[in-house]
């Protein structure tokens, strides 16, 4: 199957605020449809919990996007899917982005199902050029479907896959450059994820970054993960000096995401930055002074031309 | 390749207990890949787990947790979504309880029939006044279109008092229900969910206007059960509560 080239020398839109937004959570819902609106340029919602008929989560939703930037990220377009996408999943998710009308969407470089199984997590892939030639023809035929360009996540990782004799690894880096080269999708860079994978599969952050083709980012994530010194259902691991990191988006970013995302920030100048947090969800204004200190990395960061 | 992995995966993650015997991913080698498939398993099963916690706290509480979490985990192994909607997740665990523990079942039906209310199509509601404009002479011929959010339940044991406490008090921990026959409409009016315990018969005359049949039909119906049903007060809190959505000859 075809898959689109991007126009000669495009640069990819960035279509959100270039300023830091705020995942928005259920119990923060009546914050944002209350009188005294918080100060954020934007929010980004996971577009599965959004998957329903009608009532009162999606009303609020709408009611929310009447007055703030949207955007939809996905967990569950299974791009890495070896069978291609679930064209029901599809129609479902068109119809919910033509009555919202995000100004982003995103999905991420995963694969969440199997034999017909929604497994709800977000899922490793080898990294060949088999795997690359399945996710583009699945970006593609998604951006298709959705009539949306859509921006692919860098996903965070725990286990390291041994590939066979002869078949050749791609670094991810390179691999999302390809997905970029040939289906015309952008790219959405989660520091949180680059902090985790580097140390849970053993290679260096920055040189990942300096690799990372971020002419293509139309967004960039940050979060908190876990240190789990003991595996509660593994034992320590002698592999990473007996620490895992989770990536579980339940506390403060780190500081060496902060300093990653400045380092970051400082090449491309500022582009729309999210701050998220899903587990043990903390009062707003926590989570607004987290997009805050984003705010004024971004604001540190010379505009580029 | 890529496909092979998926399915071992999939086997690997939906796997029991520790995973062990027969469920090797050939891409995970070693020590330190096995371990880590292990954190892919906790994830998968556990929040699925969770996600039927999140659809069924009343159940959840009434069972306790480690009962609950053990069935939980069963049915996710054995029945993991078929599609990325949580919100659609759930459908067939009340079933999956009925074996274990009947009352659990039931409140878990009650639980069920909530959710899909709280998620239910938008729709106009019937109102007095668009029913006034038919013909009194017609009413008899008259067929409603139900509100998406409406539902009638034949329940086994007492659960709605209990479940209402439970939306009262969120520590409170339900005692084992009655085994009693009764029937709930469960209903979502503009102020959110409504869950209405019916008298005898009305149950039988909603579920056969819900299903489009003439008013004089769903009257026998009722009737048939309970020949004092009082249909009036009956469809005076339908139209009070909306569970219809418009009507016609």
């Amino acid at each position: 199957m075809d898959t689109a080239a991007p126009a000669p020398g495009a640069t990819p839109a960035v279509a959100l605020p270039r300023r830091a937004g705020i995942g928005l959570r259920h119990p923060h819902v009546p914050a944002f449809l209350g009188d005294g609106r918080p100060d954020v340029a934007w929010v980004e919602v996971h577009s599965e919990t959004y998957l329903v008929a009608g009532g009162p989560r999606l009303a609020a939703l709408e009611a929310i996007r009447r007055d703030y930037a949207l955007s939809c990220h996905g967990v569950g377009l299974s791009l890495g899917s070896a069978t291609g996408l679930d064209a029901n999943h599809l129609a479902n998710l068109r119809q919910l982005y033509d009555r919202l009308r995000p100004d982003q969407i995103s999905d991420h470089l995963a694969w969440t199902g199997a034999g017909g199984a929604y497994l709800n997590d977000l899922l490793p892939l080898p990294l060949t050029a088999e795997t690359r030639d399945v996710v583009a023809v699945n970006i593609a035929h998604a951006q298709d479907a959705l009539g949306r360009r859509l921006l692919v996540e860098n996903p965070s990782l725990y286990m390291p896959l041994t590939l066979p004799p002869g078949v050749e690894a791609i670094p991810e880096p390179r691999f999302l450059a390809d997905l970029v080269a040939r289906t015309g999708c952008g790219l959405l860079l989660d520091v949180n994820n680059v902090v985790v994978c580097a140390h849970n599969l053993g290679f260096d952050a920055a040189g990942y970054l300096a690799d990372f083709p971020l002419e293509a980012v139309g967004e960039i994530h940050v979060a908190g993960h876990r240190r789990e010194a003991f595996d509660p259902w593994v034992g320590p691991d002698a592999g990473t000096g007996g620490v895992v990191l989770i990536d579980d988006h339940g506390s403060r970013v780190s500081d060496t995401v902060w300093d990653l995302l400045a380092g970051v920030l400082a090449r491309t100048g500022p582009l729309p930055v999210l701050v998220e947090w899903d587990m043990d969800v903390p009062p707003l204004e926590v989570l607004l002074g987290e997009a805050a200190h984003a705010q004024s990395l971004l604001d540190g960061a010379a505009p580029h031309a | 390749m890529l496909e092979a992995f998926q399915q071992q995966m999939r086997r690997a993650l939906l796997a029991a207990g520790g995973g062990e015997g027969g469920v090797g991913v050939d891409l995970a080698l070693g020590a330190v890949a096995e371990a880590r498939l292990k954190i892919y398993r906790a994830n998968v099963q556990q929040s699925l787990a969770e996600a039927l916690a999140a659809a069924f706290p009343v159940t959840l509480r009434l069972m306790g947790v480690p009962a609950f979490r053990s069935a939980a985990l069963d049915f996710v192994r054995a029945h993991p979504p078929t599609r990325p909607q949580l919100a659609a997740y759930g459908g067939d665990f009340p079933a999956a309880l009925a074996p274990l523990d009947t009352g659990a079942a039931d409140m878990a039906r009650l639980e069920w029939a909530v959710m899909e209310a709280y998620f239910a199509a938008d729709a106009p509601v019937l109102t007095v006044e668009r029913l006034a404009a038919f013909p009194p002479g017609d009413y008899a011929q008259l067929r409603f279109v139900p509100h998406p959010a409406a539902r009638v339940l034949w329940l086994g044991h007492d659960v709605l008092p209990l479940w209402r406490q439970a939306q009262e008090d969120e520590t409170w921990v339900p005692p084992a229900p009655d085994a009693l026959d009764g029937e709930v409409l469960v209903l979502r009016p503009a102020d959110g969910i409504v869950c209405v315990s019916l008298p005898p018969g009305a149950a039988a005359a909603i579920q056969s206007l819900l299903n489009g049949d003439m008013l004089t039909q769903a009257a026998e119906a009722g009737l048939l059960v309970e020949p004092e049903l009082d249909l009036q007060a009956m469809l005076h809190t339908l139209l009070a509560q909306g569970a219809l959505a418009g009507a016609r000859l």
